[in-house]
């Protein structure tokens, strides 16, 4: 029994970074209306710039630190979009393909920073509770905090603030709020700052609890969209059930079947699930002929 | 511009009706690119007058409202409120100097509430709160129904709820012109002609309203005036007399004649 929690502890803590990272994936594909695929390096770079900060310039205080990944990381999201993005998509380049270019680029920036494959910054406080014997260190009650902290601020700035109701109203129908003069390019803008900046708050949280290799924001930013994209990519209602969802799936497999094959069983039911959606959301033409389910011709949903 | 700004932003409502002829529209060309939609479209409108904007699909009306309303920059010409210059001007600007659009299409925003579409339109005009809560307040007291359906989404509303939320967005800002594009889509008949009456209800009470619209024959009764525009130009200014506005040419102008009823 212990051990079942002690696993299902871990799980919440996997969930807490899913779901700020889903968030992180709904907020600029809401806003810009892309996937942005450089996603987990500006995650990663959260945990990495930490570490710089501690080991060079000696700045230990988690108040000081999460403004400075905040804001810094936050800064490479906005050059990101106004500088390379917004441009080049106005030229008719993917943004998906820019958004691959820009993964590889801070790739090479992490890998550059990083001392070695894992990082692991220093707990922001060492100790832990053990109610019933479950071990929980504090720094992951940090890590639930600041999920459901950054959760309920995001929720109460798109449903309280005049901007986030403006950002709501031009994801909805984007003509109408251009032809009531609303700054839909700047929305994509500031979406694309903040989504990059909570990105990076999720992996300085978690970073200390159990390290984080200078590669490995890619296969956290597939699992958060996995988490996200279970529910419908750009719902938040739905990203909380999707995070644990997809955290529990990993955890008790990697507990109770196998920790090698956990990865690749989530994956596999990933795709099935991905298979499920696209069917039913855009019909099966998108399909090789042998993957296809007959199906009435008028399954598009409009919308 | 900033000091204009700063001018109009400070007493965006005070500004009495002055003199000088309504909405004034001067040799305005304008397009998309390379493509000329607008060859020198002028024509004027009075306080008061409740003018239908007829012609085929490609005319250019929906154009030229887009022109006014400043989301197309024309290459040339003018559009003057009261005498003053619009063009040059942000949407926002024009907002407040009296200008409301109801867009093709309504242009809500079905997953927000009622209050949240009024909210974030008088945000987009950049109202102070009091102004925003005083917008919002001309609007219910315009279309009560407004008031009781304030938390709803705008999706679970009926069509023509739908439309009296787009036109009560509109008189957010109290404004002198009203600009309505295509009112009458996807609305059952008695509701159009509710909208019809709005529309001279409107007009009654000092603004200029300009109504474009395919179903025309309806449009024409409660109207002063009608224009038609064929290939970016006016081909007809004239009262809304529907003996005078040669309907059988304007229908066959249209690629669907079918969707001239």
């Amino acid at each position: 029994m212990i051990d079942f929690l002690q696993t299902t502890e871990g799980i919440i803590t996997a969930a807490s970074v899913y779901l700020l990272v889903g968030l992180s994936w709904n907020l600029v594909f809401n806003a810009c209306g892309y996937l942005n695929l450089a996603l987990g390096q500006y995650y990663i770079l959260g945990a990495i710039f930490s570490y710089k900060l501690e080991s060079s310039w000696g700045i230990h205080s988690p108040f000081l630190l999460a403004p400075m990944i905040a804001i810094s990381v936050g800064f490479l999201g906005f050059v990101s979009e106004r500088f390379l993005l917004r441009p080049l998509k106005d030229r008719g380049l993917s943004p998906l393909i820019v958004t691959i270019g820009i993964n590889l680029m801070l790739l090479q920036l992490a890998k550059s920073l990083s001392p070695g494959l894992v990082i692991r910054p220093d707990n922001f406080v060492n100790g832990e509770i053990s109610p019933g014997g479950v071990h929980i260190a504090y720094q992951e009650l940090i890590v639930w905090g600041t999920a459901i902290v950054l959760t309920m601020a995001l929720f109460l700035f798109f449903k309280r603030t005049d901007l986030g109701r403006s950002m709501r109203a031009s994801v909805d129908n984007r003509r109408a709020a251009d032809t009531l003069g609303l700054k839909v390019a700047t929305y994509a803008t500031v979406a694309f700052t903040v989504s990059a900046a909570i990105a990076a708050i999720a992996a300085f949280v978690v970073a200390p609890t159990q390290g984080s290799a200078y590669n490995s924001g890619d296969l956290i930013a597939i699992k958060a969209f996995m988490a996200v994209s279970i529910v419908g990519i750009g719902r938040n209602g739905g990203a909380v059930f999707g995070a644990l969802l997809v955290a529990s799936a990993q955890g008790y497999i990697a507990r109770y079947v196998n920790a090698d094959v956990s990865d690749i069983i989530v994956l596999i039911g990933f795709l099935i699930v991905l298979y499920v959606y696209v069917v039913r959301s855009a019909g099966d033409t998108l399909l090789p002929r042998w993957l296809r389910v007959r199906k009435p011709s008028t399954a598009v949903e409009a919308t | 511009m900033s000091e204009t700004a700063a001018m109009n932003g400070s007493a965006p409502e005070a500004a009495p009706a002055a003199s000088g002829g309504g909405l004034e529209i001067e040799g305005l060309v304008a397009g998309y690119g390379e493509l000329t939609v607008l060859r020198q479209v002028s024509f004027s409108v009075n306080p008061g007058e409740l003018l239908v904007l007829a012609g085929p699909n490609g005319a250019g009306k929906s154009t030229l409202l887009a022109t006014i309303m400043g989301t197309v920059r024309p290459s040339a010409g003018s559009v003057r409120l009261h005498g003053e210059e619009l063009v040059g001007k942000r949407v926002w600007e024009r907002t407040q100097l009296g200008l409301g659009l109801v867009p093709e299409g309504r242009g809500l925003f079905p997953s927000l509430t009622v209050w949240e579409n009024l909210r974030v339109a008088a945000k987009a005009a950049r109202l102070s709160g009091d102004d925003a809560e005083a917008g919002i307040e001309r609007a219910v007291a315009a279309f009560p129904v407004i008031g009781e359906r304030m938390s709803q989404k705008v999706a679970s509303l009926s069509g023509g709820e739908q439309q009296m939320v787009a036109v009560g967005r509109a008189l957010l800002t109290d404004p002198k012109v009203m600009l309505l594009d295509e009112p009458s889509m996807g609305l059952a008949p008695i509701i159009w002609r509710q909208v019809l009456g709005t529309a001279r209800k409107l007009a009654d009470e000092g603004r200029i309203v300009v109504l474009v619209e395919q179903r025309v024959m309806e449009a024409l009764e409660p109207a002063d005036r009608c224009i038609v525009m064929q290939q970016g130009r006016v081909v007809r200014d004239g009262p809304a007399d529907s003996g005078t506005v040669n309907l059988p040419e304007l229908a066959s102008s249209y690629f669907d004649p079918g969707a001239q009823r």
